[in-house]
């Protein structure tokens, strides 16, 4: 029995180390971005709809800077959380927290596992805790820096029926603000890092924006970015009036590439937007978008 | 508790240290400390269904003793009806009524009359098949007089609920289990060295190979609709790789678990599907199962004596009711049949004794004439898989019609390289062990100890690097 258990002691042991220092080295090279490559860089931090949104390597020609996107369908507080980890200090920081990623039940959550962050949820007592952390047992890249656009259409693609977000936006708000608190938290540790923020709400097609304003938890989200401002000493509420006869939308919540591209250029073409005092919040217009 | 949960990794190595060290002294505190383990599993699916287990394990209990005390053959015949009827009547209604209800409407309305049937809601408990047939072979073994009633409730309790095969078998026999369960046990290292690699197969079987199919099965499946022949050819693969992997998988880990606990299970898989005819496959596969329905209702019926009508229709009793105790859906049926209908022509030729030995015995590669035999073998219950897995009839049906389309010979829309080349590693593993009782009962003498602890290592390592979202055992439903 003695042996028995010995070796089975060690066997675990050696397993729990390896996968341990595969862990770590794999944090370390391959997700950190090293502190040269960050200077002259922008990050970006979204759900599905940032990452249908903006055409990164426009950004890059625009801005002449390097883009690292993490921006994921389905991405969640878990993700910001990591995200706002890796980030060096003194970047530039794109952000979109959706009504979505605050409001969804349940979030895919696939950043990483760097242990600050975990220690964070398990302070905040988040509660897809567990879940989030066996998403992300098979580590991924966190950034990319190819777009990944949705094609032109003239008529809308309907991949998630309407009553998908109704039950969203009526019903599954129970865990928003705490989703929120751990948002903010995230917001800080940016602003702690000296990071440059830009937020970036997209629009929603027509359709939708009817059940949001009915939604019960509009007003709680609504709040909430202005909350994010407040903790800013200087901020600017920039509104972008897009005028075009062309769909922009390729489904009920996500640009396709003729709106990402319109709106990548009237976002990143402004001057003042990295200017070092000003935090900016670009809300796009949503009468054109059906 | 599923076995590949992080409440099973912490709950079996207490139960384990406890077995082997607190109450190791005597026999009946390990069986209690057993027995309240296997209730306190149990009661994690769902507490309110451990009463039934009681109950069930009462009534076997008390029926077993009073046939055995019954002086007179009516008294005899009445307990083991009593047990019968009650155990199946159990069954009936958690698991059949809402079938039969709604089948016997649909017939009605068929016939122009309108009906309302009274449907109940209600959830299926889990393991109930499985337990209902350990009470039912205790009890009709003792009317046999095959046995003797046991005298000691903690251990008949422990045979019905013993916590590794509750939920999902293996189905065991009074015979075989009960005099482990009485006798003292001693710790061996061997066996408990083995009942671990048979975990670990078993963890690979379901986490890397199963559940990874899965996703793509479920995928083709569900949307059968818009996908061409090749794809709903590789959907039924993957489903027949999947089912294979996720139940041997937890058999692997049940019989695993208590051989290190001192106690040897029924084994329940024999790598089917390197099966060169349909009886072969049968022999292999749900072992426990089929050796259960042959045991207390084919040979019962006459088995394979008589002339061949009554083969005929004892095979596809025996394959109908083998597909109902699965589930009530008429797809289990209709599997059932089928399988009956690919097993009647090696019984009539009297040829389904032809392959009793291991394919290949004694040489690496097996002989053309074997490879045309597994392949054939393995398309005819990849179609009735089909029926296994579909929603209904049609569904199956209307699936089938799309393999059998010019569209299987176009290029699959989904094509899962990276989970095909796992399920190659399993089935390469399988083959060069197919004489062992699992896939990593090495010959350490044979093995250089490097290579061998490199194989552990590896599959440990793909079971964390496929560790997910946890996926429920196929068989959790029956």
């Amino acid at each position: 029995m003695k042996n028995f258990l010995l070796k089975l002691f060690l066997f675990i042991s050696i397993v729990t180390i390896s996968i341990l220092t595969f862990y770590f080295y794999y944090e370390y090279r391959f997700r950190e971005i090293s502190y040269k490559e960050s200077l002259n860089s922008i990050f970006i931090w979204g759900d599905s709809q940032a990452k249908a949104g903006f055409d990164l390597e426009k950004i890059s020609k625009i801005t002449g800077r390097n883009v690292y996107s993490a921006a994921k369908g389905g991405a969640g507080v878990y993700d910001f959380l990591v995200f706002t980890e890796i980030v060096p200090d003194n970047s530039v920081v794109v952000l979109s927290i959706s009504q979505l990623a605050q409001l969804r039940g349940r979030d895919k959550n696939t950043g990483g596992i760097p242990f600050k962050s975990i220690y964070q949820l398990v302070v905040n007592h988040f509660e897809d805790l567990l879940p989030s952390i066996r998403n992300n047992l098979q580590p991924k890249e966190l950034f990319t820096s190819s777009s990944a656009l949705y094609p032109y259409r003239d008529t809308i693609t309907f991949h998630e029926p309407i009553s998908k977000f109704q039950e969203i936006y009526f019903t599954n708000g129970s865990q928003y603000q705490e989703k929120q608190k751990l948002f903010t938290y995230g917001i800080k540790r940016l602003i702690d890092k000296r990071c440059k923020l830009v937020f970036v709400e997209f629009p929603f097609h027509p359709l939708l924006v009817d059940v949001i304003i009915k939604s019960p938890f509009n007003v709680g989200t609504k709040r909430f970015n202005k909350d994010i401002l407040k903790l800013f000493p200087k901020s600017q509420y920039d509104t972008l009036n897009i005028t075009t006869k062309k769909r922009m939308m390729y489904d009920l919540t996500h640009l396709n590439e003729f709106g990402a591209k319109l709106i990548t250029d009237s976002i990143f073409e402004t001057d003042s937007l990295f200017s070092k005092q000003t935090v900016h919040w670009v809300v796009i217009n949503g009468g054109v978008c059906e | 508790m599923l076995f590949n949960s992080i409440g099973f990794a912490i709950f079996f190595p207490i139960v384990f240290l406890l077995y082997w060290f607190a109450f190791n002294k005597k026999l009946q505190s390990q069986n209690i400390l057993l027995l309240v383990a296997s209730y306190f599993f149990y009661g994690s699916w769902d507490y309110r269904f451990l009463f039934l287990l009681v109950f069930s394990t009462l009534l076997d209990y008390f029926t077993g003793l009073k046939m055995y005390e019954s002086e007179n053959r009516r008294k005899k015949l009445f307990w083991f009806w009593l047990s019968v009827s009650v155990n199946l009547g159990f069954l009936g209604v958690f698991k059949y009524y809402n079938f039969f209800i709604s089948s016997f409407s649909d017939a009605l309305t068929g016939f122009g009359f309108q009906v309302n049937p009274w449907t109940i809601k209600v959830i299926l408990p889990v393991g109930i098949s499985f337990y209902t047939f350990h009470g039912l072979s205790y009890v009709i073994d003792i009317y046999y007089g095959k046995i003797k009633p046991v005298k000691n409730f903690v251990e008949y309790s422990v045979f019905v609920s013993f916590f590794p095969l509750l939920v999902a078998g293996p189905i065991e026999r009074a015979t075989h289990l009960l005099p482990q369960i009485q006798r003292e046990r001693q710790f061996d290292y061997q066996k408990a060295t083995d009942g671990l690699k048979q975990i670990l197969w078993g963890l690979f079987k379901k986490i890397v190979i199963a559940d990874n199919c899965a996703q793509y099965a479920n995928q083709i499946f569900n949307n059968s609709a818009s996908f061409g022949g090749s794809t709903l050819a590789i959907g039924a693969v993957l489903f027949a790789v999947q089912i294979y992997a996720d139940f041997s998988g937890y058999s692997d880990i049940a019989l695993g678990a208590s051989r290190l606990l001192g106690i040897e299970l029924l084994r329940n898989f024999a790598f089917p599907y390197f099966s060169r005819d349909i009886a072969e496959f049968w022999r292999r596969w749900h072992i426990s199962l089929s050796s259960w329905f042959r045991d207390y209702l084919y040979i019962p019926l006459g088995g394979s004596k008589g002339g061949n009508w009554m083969k005929i229709r004892n095979t596809f009793i025996i394959f109908i009711v083998s597909g109902f105790w699965h589930g009530a859906n008429w797809t289990f049926i209709v599997w059932g049949a089928l399988n009956a209908l690919y097993f009647l022509p090696v019984l009539l030729l009297n040829k389904n004794r032809i392959n009793l030995e291991i394919v290949a015995i004694g040489k690496f590669f097996p002989s053309f004439r074997d490879i045309i035999n597994i392949g054939l073998t393995f398309i005819l219950t990849c179609i009735a898989w089909v029926f296994f897995r579909s929603i209904d009839i049609h569904h199956a049906i209307n699936y089938l019609k799309g393999v059998f389309s010019k569209s299987i010979f176009s290029k699959p829309e989904i094509f899962p390289k990276q989970i095909l080349f796992l399920v190659l590693i399993l089935f390469s593993v399988e083959w060069i062990q197919r004489s062992k009782q699992h896939a990593l009962q090495f010959d350490s003498k044979n093995l250089n100890p490097v290579l061998r602890w490199g194989i552990y290592y590896t599959i440990f390592f793909l079971i964390f690097w496929y560790f997910g979202t946890q996926q429920e055992f196929i068989y959790f439903q029956f």
